[in-house]
């Protein structure tokens, strides 16, 4: 692992790489490979330095665990790159919302009061398998080329240069149809944010 | 490099979105999305709003019609644009574009879209049609184009007739008329496109416009028509260019293009003034031009008269004042019928 994420405690990885010693050698390599793209994901993210070592050991013990992990990093399924990135992303976004659920009842137990945050209520679960389902109804909607541009970088981790020589356009041409994709999506996510406050 | 970096400082989160992902992200921009992030609530609350959205996506990986696209997405993408050739009729079409631009093809949206405008035109009828660049498009009788147009593309579909493009310059946003399943993109020139039943025909009036294959790039300046493409050059279509003052058709059935120096450009243009000019034509094509503007059919109906010569510039608005003209320069009579207007020579000829 890069020495940029080396330091502080891996007990999580090594606890959880004492049963698949050939996967940690795997998930190593990953992150050689891989460790600046990584860092400079973190850095967009905005991760505070003080929590890049935790997210990169939480990351690291989560690939170690994923099954058939080889098989989703070949190159016939797709960038292993990209494929890391969304597993952190995928972590990130966990960890914020276990921290808004503990911020917020942290707050209440002050008596502050909080806005209720993420907490899987059946009415969120509810809200949240609508959500899903519009954004599948916006995916389906999109110009082919932003969708075929949009699934294969979400959904088979080609990287941008993959998926301009599947699409045989530049790589100029598909980030500006990701750009075109993302506001579509960013549009319907307005949309039903802004019903859902209505709603309430 | 740069443009990514300066979109990530000026632009909306969607750029921040995209290049966060991208394999050649920079340390810089990075640095630049971290400080945006930082620096401004409303994008940060954006930002993580969408990569939370982008996340909870990934339980859609397994949806039918995504894991179709990752398997084969060629064969998608081909499907679609024969689904699109199948609705619009064409067999085959016609790429021209100006200037060193990359083209590609990229499907029309789907008809719920808001950005994209159609407009059509009656027989007689013109429209002109003016973009937030300053291009203007002036669409001729009987015709029909949409536009796609925003603030990275802009695209119009030449559906039916024929219309003029004076085209505002803009290098990085290419201006592409699709003809079918080919296109036509543009920067910064003037050009008539006219749909025939057979072929199409590209009148470049200033600029110059380039016909080529819609998977080619185009590679700077090495096309160009020479004498030897007053013939016709069978298919497959190389990169072809051709300047001002050129004419160049494309026969869909056949795959043949050719391209011809006429003695003046001032006709391909001129109906947008309502007068077309006419310098030595036969009155049957004369008729044939005119048939085109007018709701009530026009017809020779005495062969003597088909092959008179026509020197003089008629107005395509008042079909009527048309034909007094052409009855005062030429041994013909004209009579109006319930149903038609007859031409017929005059009597004692």
């Amino acid at each position: 692992m890069s020495r940029i994420f080396a330091s502080g405690n891996k007990n999580i990885i090594d606890l959880a790489s004492r049963e698949r010693p050939g996967r940690r050698k795997v998930v190593e390599q990953l992150f050689d490979e891989h460790a600046r793209a990584l860092r400079h994901f973190l850095l967009g993210w905005s991760i505070p330095p003080d929590e890049i070592d935790d997210v990169v050991q939480e990351l690291f013990s989560r690939l170690l665990g994923v099954e058939r992990l080889e098989e989703k990093m070949s190159d016939s399924t797709g960038s292993s790159r990209s494929y890391l990135l969304t597993m952190a992303n995928n972590l990130i976004v966990d960890r914020r919302r276990k921290l808004q659920v503990r911020n917020a009842y942290a707050a209440e137990q002050r008596g502050i009061g909080s806005e209720s945050v993420d907490e899987r209520t059946p009415e969120r679960i509810i809200a949240a398998e609508l959500e899903l389902e519009a954004m599948r109804s916006v995916i389906k909607n999109m110009r082919l080329n932003w969708r075929v541009a949009f699934v294969l970088q979400r959904f088979g981790n080609l990287s941008y240069e993959e998926i301009a020589l599947h699409m045989g356009v530049s790589v100029r041409q598909v980030d500006r149809y990701l750009v075109r994709a993302m506001r579509r999506i960013r549009e319907a996510q307005r949309k039903i944010k802004a019903a859902g406050e209505k709603s309430c | 490099m740069l443009k990514n970096l300066q979109e990530i400082m000026d632009g909306d989160v969607e750029h921040a979105l995209v290049r966060i992902w991208s394999e050649d992200l920079s340390e810089a921009e990075a640095a630049a999305i971290h400080r945006r992030v930082q620096s401004d609530p409303k994008y940060r609350e954006e930002f993580h709003g969408s990569m939370e959205v982008l996340a909870a996506m990934e339980a859609l990986a397994n949806d039918g019609e995504h894991l179709e696209i990752v398997r084969d997405c060629r064969r998608v993408v081909h499907e679609h644009k024969l689904t699109r050739m199948a609705a619009l009729g064409v067999a085959a079409g016609l790429l021209l574009a100006v200037g060193a631009l990359v083209i590609s093809f990229s499907p029309w949206r789907g008809s719920n879209d808001s950005q994209l405008q159609e407009y059509f035109t009656r027989i007689g009828e013109q429209q002109v049609i003016e973009l937030g660049d300053g291009s203007v498009i002036s669409l001729n009788t009987a015709g029909r184009l949409a536009v796609d147009y925003d603030e990275e593309l802009r695209r119009v579909l030449l559906e039916r007739g024929e219309a003029y493009f004076e085209v505002s310059e803009d290098p990085v946003r290419p201006f592409t008329v699709d003809m079918g399943v080919r296109s036509v993109t543009a920067v910064g020139t003037a050009f008539n496109i006219r749909k025939y039943p057979e072929h199409y025909q590209v009148a470049v009036v200033e600029g110059a416009v380039a016909f080529h294959e819609p998977t080619d790039e185009l590679h700077g300046a090495p096309w160009g028509v020479s004498d030897a493409d007053h013939a016709a050059i069978s298919s497959p279509l190389t990169q072809r260019r051709v300047d001002a003052g050129w004419v160049a058709e494309f026969d869909v059935s056949r795959g043949v293009f050719r391209a011809f120096q006429p003695e003046s450009m001032e006709r391909f243009g001129s109906w947008r003034s309502g007068m077309l000019s006419f310098y030595g034509e036969p009155l049957y094509l004369v008729v044939q031009e005119l048939n085109r503007y007018s709701a009530k059919k026009i017809s020779i109906e005495d062969d003597s008269v088909k092959g008179l010569v026509v020197y003089t510039a008629l107005s395509i608005r008042e079909i009527d004042h048309a034909l007094d003209g052409l009855a005062r320069a030429l041994p013909i009579e004209v009579t109006e019928q319930y149903d038609r207007i007859v031409l017929t020579a005059t009597a004692g000829n």
